[in-house]
């Protein structure tokens, strides 16, 4: 292979040109369908809220698992939803809690619009599906436990349903509710940003995740494809996969707001993502046959594809990278065992222009944080989160660079391991 | 229905296209912009290489007049600081550009400079009995010589430690006259890393408590090192 000019190039400078291409090919794909649809997406900034005309009967299912601490507040934010009283139920399930969750549910039992129930403990998905066979509602939607809703979300979502008889699901917009410490901040970058891809994924016909978080789905659609399934406890996902083999259409509200928990801690969130992402890889490999097939369009050539090569791009530099963090570890060593401290390790404070680093490799890269700012910037705003601008992009971007590789690295080589699926929490 | 589908489809594709032109696109102004810059970075190479030319002159033209002058009046600092700074760049530009034929050109003139430097401040020495200490440095690309990498740090560091050493580095592998003939004069083995200390000849890898050994003691004494800190570096000592 001949690089530009004229030298040869390496096979690892190969794959890092391949990587780099793939990932600025997925973010520019995401941005030229932004400009495609940006007249129908500035309106929705200021969407009024919908008027419903015979509104369907809503079912929200809460399952919960030890969730004595917040489940009150879950609840409270579903009754208070802007919606009519006599249509809107909630049936919390008990999944078998060690904790005071049933008690503290106990409390509803006379409620007119709670239904609660207890069952041994099957998983979360066992609890939602408790919860749809237990309803008669034309609406089913589950909130977890750790999650809160925007009063006018259910109805703008509702009104998606109504605007359209083929929307089989409709998703919300989530956002990472009241962080304190810097990680939390970060997600909610990361979720903003989330907020923007997922819009983009819907106006293409190729959400691949219905998230627990307040999903609404037309009940018939489960006698129709059946409920949900364990899944690599990644139900949520899989269900997505399954509708979109059986082109059930998912919608996506970006004004429906969902206000998160999120993990607080480095060892919660690499616990969560590593489920996610095993998740992901499973499910992929489960849909397999759904790649590259022209009926599945989007989903086939866009969705699955851009997710592996997420996955393999991030690990790919990050191994380059920690590969070159070792080389200057050594030199340092080396340096420190020839020189000492103050002639070997000490580097030379001495600025020049000259040193910048201008390889075609950093510039394509520069490109492609530019347009990672973009959906960020346009995430955030989406969100009603502000401009968009914040320092918390910097730390999402260093917090992600150092951490994301490793719950990656770890959920391929469960994979490759046959490890079996990550632990819940 | 099925044309529909069909569109639907066709229209997809063509934005499937359109995103990869357009990425296509971004990477060819990336290797553009890449390449201009670097292009600007080799003529930046060139301009002080021009400098230091015009330092040659000056200094040869600084020894003619020295001839008149008496030992005190001479500076010891004949050649421009730039040569340093030159020779950083050309290491640098060597790892990290590509415009090879023109480097392997700046390199042979930059060891001209070099065997000039080191030829200038020998007969200086001489004339005004200063014992300047010069190393001459024989390094290969690291690839065929990993000792060569340690004995730049050697070299670096000593250059910090006594910074009055005059310390000219070739590249053995280089197609240059001038290197070769030093080679040739020298006896300079094809193994490399090789030092000349004065006049001892070592063809091997130095720790710098062996090559202090073989620096005089007015140079290594703690305090005749600052005072004598006035010359300036030469080369980047660092190996290829």
């Amino acid at each position: 292979m001949i690089g530009c000019y004229g030298k040869y190039m390496t096979i690892p400078e190969f794959f890092t040109y391949t990587v780099v291409f793939l990932a600025l090919y997925v973010q520019v794909f995401f941005m030229v369908t932004y400009f495609e649809h940006r007249k129908k997406l500035r309106a929705l900034k200021n969407e009024p809220l919908p008027e419903l005309v015979n509104p369907p009967k809503v079912a929200i299912i809460v399952p919960c698992w030890n969730e004595e601490k917040t489940v009150h507040g879950t609840i409270a934010s579903i009754l208070a939803l802007d919606y009519p009283e006599h249509l809107l139920e909630v049936i919390a399930v008990d999944d078998g809690s060690t904790d005071t969750t049933w008690d503290e549910l106990l409390q509803y039992k006379d409620h007119p619009r709670v239904r609660i129930f207890q069952k041994e403990n099957g998983g979360k998905h066992t609890a939602i599906n408790f919860g749809i066979d237990n309803t008669d509602a034309d609406i089913v939607g589950g909130l977890d436990a750790d999650s809160f809703v925007a009063p006018d979300a259910l109805r703008r979502m509702i009104g998606m349903f109504q605007a359209d008889p083929e929307t089989m699901a409709v998703t919300p917009s989530l956002i990472v509710d009241q962080p304190k410490n810097i990680l939390q901040f970060a997600q909610r970058i990361e979720y903003n940003m989330s907020t923007y891809n997922k819009k983009m994924l819907s106006l293409l016909g190729a959400i691949h995740v219905t998230p627990g978080p307040f999903s609404l789905f037309r009940k018939p659609l489960f006698d129709k494809i059946g409920k949900f399934k364990k899944a690599h406890n990644t139900e949520d996902q899989e269900l997505a996969y399954r509708m979109q083999e059986h082109h059930q259409k998912i919608e996506h509200s970006l004004n429906s707001f969902i206000y998160t928990r999120a993990p607080d801690t480095v060892k919660k969130l690499y616990t969560q993502r590593l489920r996610w992402i095993y998740g992901f890889i499973q499910n992929t490999n489960d849909y397999r046959r759904l790649l590259f097939k022209r009926e599945y369009l989007n989903f086939s050539f866009f969705t699955l594809p851009s997710g592996i090569v997420s996955i393999l791009a991030v690990i790919y530099l990050s191994l380059v990278f920690a590969y070159d963090a070792i080389l200057f570890i050594i030199k340092k060593i080396t340096q420190y065992s020839i020189a000492g401290f103050n002639h070997g390790v000490l580097p030379n404070i001495h600025f020049d222009l000259f040193y910048i680093d201008t390889g075609a490799v950093t510039i394509v890269t520069l490109f492609l944080y530019v347009v990672l700012l973009f959906s960020i910037v346009m995430g955030t705003r989406m969100n009603k989160q502000g401009s968009g601008f914040s320092w918390h992009i910097l730390a999402y971007l260093l917090i992600y660079s150092v951490i994301a590789p490793f719950w990656l690295l770890k959920a391929v080589w469960n994979t490759i391991a046959r490890r079996g699926q990550p632990a819940w929490r | 229905m099925a044309s529909q589908r069909g569109d639907k489809n066709m229209k997809a594709f063509r934005k499937y296209f359109i995103v990869f032109f357009i990425t296509a696109a971004l990477f060819a102004i990336a290797f553009f912009v890449s390449q201009y810059l670097n292009n600007r970075k080799i003529a930046e190479i060139k301009e002080v290489q021009n400098q230091v030319t015009i330092d040659i002159i000056s200094s040869e033209t600084q020894f003619d007049l020295l001839q008149e002058l008496s030992c005190q009046d001479q500076s010891g600092d004949y050649l421009s600081g730039e040569i340093s700074n030159l020779a950083d760049k050309i290491t640098y530009a060597e790892q990290n550009l590509s415009n090879q034929t023109e480097l392997t050109l700046l390199k042979q003139q930059y060891s001209v400079v070099e065997v000039k430097d080191f030829l200038l401040t020998k007969r200086i020495s001489e004339r005004c009995k200063s014992n300047t200490v010069t190393i001459l440095y024989f390094y290969k690309n690291a690839n065929v010589c990993s000792d060569c990498v340690k004995q730049g740090y050697v070299l670096d560091t000593l250059h910090k430690k006594y910074p009055s050493i005059r310390i000219y580095s070739f590249d053995a592998g280089l197609d240059s006259s001038t290197v070769r003939s030093l080679l040739s004069i020298y006896k300079i083995s094809a193994q490399q890393p090789s030092l000349v200390i004065g006049s001892k000849i070592e063809n091997k890898f130095m720790a710098v408590e062996d090559i202090e050994k073989l620096l005089p003691t007015s140079l290594t004494a703690p305090d005749t090192a600052k005072t004598k800190a006035t010359a300036k570096k030469t080369t980047s000592a660092t190996a290829k």
